[in-house]
């Protein structure tokens, strides 16, 4: 599934939070997003996800709006922050319930569990806490799982190796890289850690007060020298 | 002083930066109401009290005003005060010390309008129907209560354990008796007193005699309140361990469903739970007793039904259906990202909460089989319920803000706006309709129009919701980014 950005433009009061011309995302690509805080990644990932209102300008998901059309959430899997987690569920109550928005049965919902399972360390699973029980590392963890089980056509993910123990963003990264190999998932993955997106995108973004200042295909981690000579200048 | 005067800085800057004129609006409101209520009744009862003369020195009611207010003011204190008593960890990792800390949290106690609110009630009455330096002295004495109810409640949160729990409860009834043997003493002695020919009293010997207790009052209470304040500053900060928050254990509530999600709110949201149940009982109850006496009250008013069950049936649900998507706001990115549309989980929640009255009905059964309410009664108030008292609260999605799922229940306003405050009048039409229907027709056509207007307005509820849907598909973006930034 193919992103088209155009035109797109976010106001807060007098701050302008971010201004894209043109951006497109072909299917399949992998594509990271970085930038300094208050660079506007989290806020593309909302206009994408139609979290918030455009000034200006649209979204295009597969050639449809996605502030017109719902058709976006039967195939696009994300996560942001808390706000996505129901905090009165069990991590177990909490996969079954997105199953059954996507029509996903027990059986393969414990399969796709089961491909989960290097990531919970045994932590989530079984333990009979409600999310807002879990330290701020598992409630991540839970959000990501819920974002990649249900295995999304388009992936979009707000700084997913927040919080994460260095292993566990070591196999977040590598589960992600999966599923873009394996399903061709059109993935956009905002990060501060140059080094694991540099490790599997094939593309990445460079966003700085709401513009879109560079945009480096990512060969073989071709970008991460201009990017760290890039950030080593902002200081 | 240093840093007690940055202390005050912070506590001035917080309180500025809290402050709204609405709130102010708000308790202007209720105080006119208050004013108006009270001068009402003054004005009823003044002429006949002008010509009979009291039993008693009404001055010597000053006093026990004074020390009355103290149970109404400890409970709406254990329900709704959260003042701060503890450091925040980035004023305990500076040199700020206790004892400056405690004078602080003394200051913001003093000067809350929690300590105000009473005193000011009943010195108000006092003032009208005594007089004003009278009406000024009860606010002192009430308002020594009140900084005193509010000094025990601080130190009962900080207590680190039973050691300075038990001595603070132990204090606390001791000083409540002698207030109240005090206060008891000065109406009986004093003023009953000049009603006793054998004991002629001096030129103004009561209001002297009402002085000089009210001034022991005072004392005592200073007292008790120095004290208070010498205990908590020499009370050791909590051990963090024994207040971390601690994991709840989860109880499987059934299989998960787009429809479980519901009863699970309700029953794991501590304060949709304790709301939900408190309403119930109190109206069942209210349904009971009035049933007791059902015939002599509907031979004095012309009522041709329970006054009470209208709310027994509905009012529980209504309580729930003022907050709607108030809990969803809390998790509404995720609901947003996902193919839940909103349509269908409003009439997902509508249908819960007919559920909910249909419940109420079940509670009610008793009282059908062994007390005589009408079983016609009670099915048009669930058709009515239904389709005209809860339906119309659907549209308060528009307006509910973000809800605190874990919060306290009692007194706690979060959830709620200015816009659903004025929206919460809607209810009122519906109950003009319920009850000027009975008052007027007779049992039988009562319970047939109630039910029939019931049914008419759950037939037109899938266009509704729709309706309601639509809307809210218009501020959505405005509701979202709210519920983000609340």
């Amino acid at each position: 599934m193919e992103l088209n950005i155009k035109n797109l433009k976010k106001v807060y009061g007098e701050k302008v939070a971010l201004d894209i011309n043109e951006l497109n995302i072909q299917a399949g690509e992998l594509v990271g997003l970085v930038g300094n805080n208050g660079a506007g990644k989290t806020t593309l990932l909302r206009l994408i996800l139609d979290l918030i209102k455009a000034n200006d300008g649209c979204v295009l998901s597969a050639d449809k709006d996605v502030s017109k059309s719902d058709d976006w959430k039967l195939y696009t899997g994300s996560f942001i922050d808390g706000h996505f987690l129901i905090d009165f569920y069990t991590p177990e109550e909490y996969f079954t319930f997105i199953a059954h928005l996507y029509g996903i049965s027990d059986e393969t919902l414990q399969q796709r569990l089961e491909t989960f399972r290097p990531l919970m360390h045994d932590e989530i699973l079984g333990t009979k806490k409600y999310l807002r029980d879990f330290s701020e590392g598992n409630r991540q963890k839970i959000g990501i799982i819920g974002a990649m089980m249900i295995r999304p056509k388009v992936l979009l993910l707000d700084e997913p190796f927040n919080y994460l123990d260095p292993s566990s963003q070591i196999v977040v990264a590598r589960m992600i890289a999966d599923l873009n190999h394996e399903l061709g998932t059109t993935t956009l993955i905002s990060s501060h850690n140059l080094s694991f997106v540099s490790d599997i995108s094939s593309r990445i973004l460079l966003l700085e007060k709401g513009k879109l200042i560079k945009d480096l295909p990512n060969n073989e981690g071709s970008a991460i020298n201009e990017l760290n000579e890039y950030f080593n200048s902002e200081v | 002083m240093n840093a007690f005067k940055e202390l005050l800085r912070l506590w001035w800057t917080q309180k500025r930066r809290a402050f709204h004129w609405k709130d102010v609006f708000i308790a202007a409101y209720f105080a006119v109401l208050f004013i108006t209520m009270v001068v009402a009744f003054y004005m009823a009862v003044s002429s006949e009290l002008a010509d009979k003369k009291l039993p008693f020195a009404i001055v010597a009611l000053v006093p026990l005003l004074a020390v009355s207010i103290i149970p109404a003011d400890m409970l709406l204190k254990l329900f709704w005060r959260r003042s701060p008593v503890e450091m925040d960890d980035y004023l305990r990792s500076r040199p700020v010390s206790a004892r400056d800390w405690a004078l602080l949290v003394l200051i913001d106690t003093k000067l809350s309008s929690m300590q105000w609110m009473l005193p000011l009630c009943v010195a108000f009455v006092a003032a009208l129907f005594i007089g004003i330096g009278w009406g000024l002295l009860t606010l002192l004495l009430a308002f020594t209560c009140t900084l005193t109810n509010a000094l025990v409640q601080n130190c009962w949160r900080r207590a680190p354990g039973n050691e300075y729990t038990l001595p603070l409860a132990f204090g606390y009834i001791v000083w409540l008796m002698l207030l109240y043997v005090v206060a008891v003493l000065t109406f009986i002695a004093v003023g009953l007193a000049e009603d006793d020919p054998s004991q002629p009293l001096r030129e103004h010997a009561v209001e002297w005699g009402t002085l000089f207790l009210s001034g022991v009052i005072l004392l005592l209470n200073s007292a008790i309140c120095y004290v208070l304040h010498r205990y908590f500053t020499r009370m050791k900060n909590h051990n963090e361990e024994e207040h971390a928050p601690v994991a709840t254990t989860a109880r499987s509530l059934g299989e998960v469903s787009l429809w479980s999600i519901e009863w699970v709110q309700l029953l794991r949201s501590k304060r949709l739970r304790v709301s939900f149940i408190a309403m119930a009982v109190i109206f069942v109850l209210n349904v009971y007793t009035q049933q007791m006496t059902a015939d002599a009250v509907q031979q004095d008013i012309g009522l041709k039904v329970n006054p009470m069950l209208l709310f027994a049936v509905g009012f529980p649900s209504l309580i729930l259906a003022q907050w709607v998507l108030g809990i969803e706001a809390n998790f509404f990115s995720g609901i947003w990202t996902k193919p839940w549309p909103v349509e269908g989980i409003l009439r997902r929640k509508y249908y819960f909460f007919c559920a909910l009255c249909g419940l109420m009905v079940l509670l009610l059964i008793p009282a059908v089989l062994w007390m005589g309410l009408s079983p016609l009664a009670l099915l048009s108030a669930l058709l009515f319920s239904c389709g005209l008292f809860v339906l119309p609260f659907m549209a308060s999605c528009l307006f509910s803000s973000r809800m605190d799922l874990f919060a306290s229940a009692f007194f706690n306003y979060q959830g709620g706006n200015k816009q659903l405050n004025i929206f919460s009048f809607v209810m009122f039409i519906p109950m003009a309709i319920y009850f000027g229907t009975y008052f007027l027709l007779p049992a039988l056509w009562a319970h047939a129009l109630v039910a029939a207007l019931g049914l008419l307005g759950f037939s037109f509820h899938t266009l509704y919701i729709r309706w309601i849907s639509k809307l809210w598909h218009k501020r959505r973006y405005e509701r979202m980014e709210q519920w983000l930034s609340e």
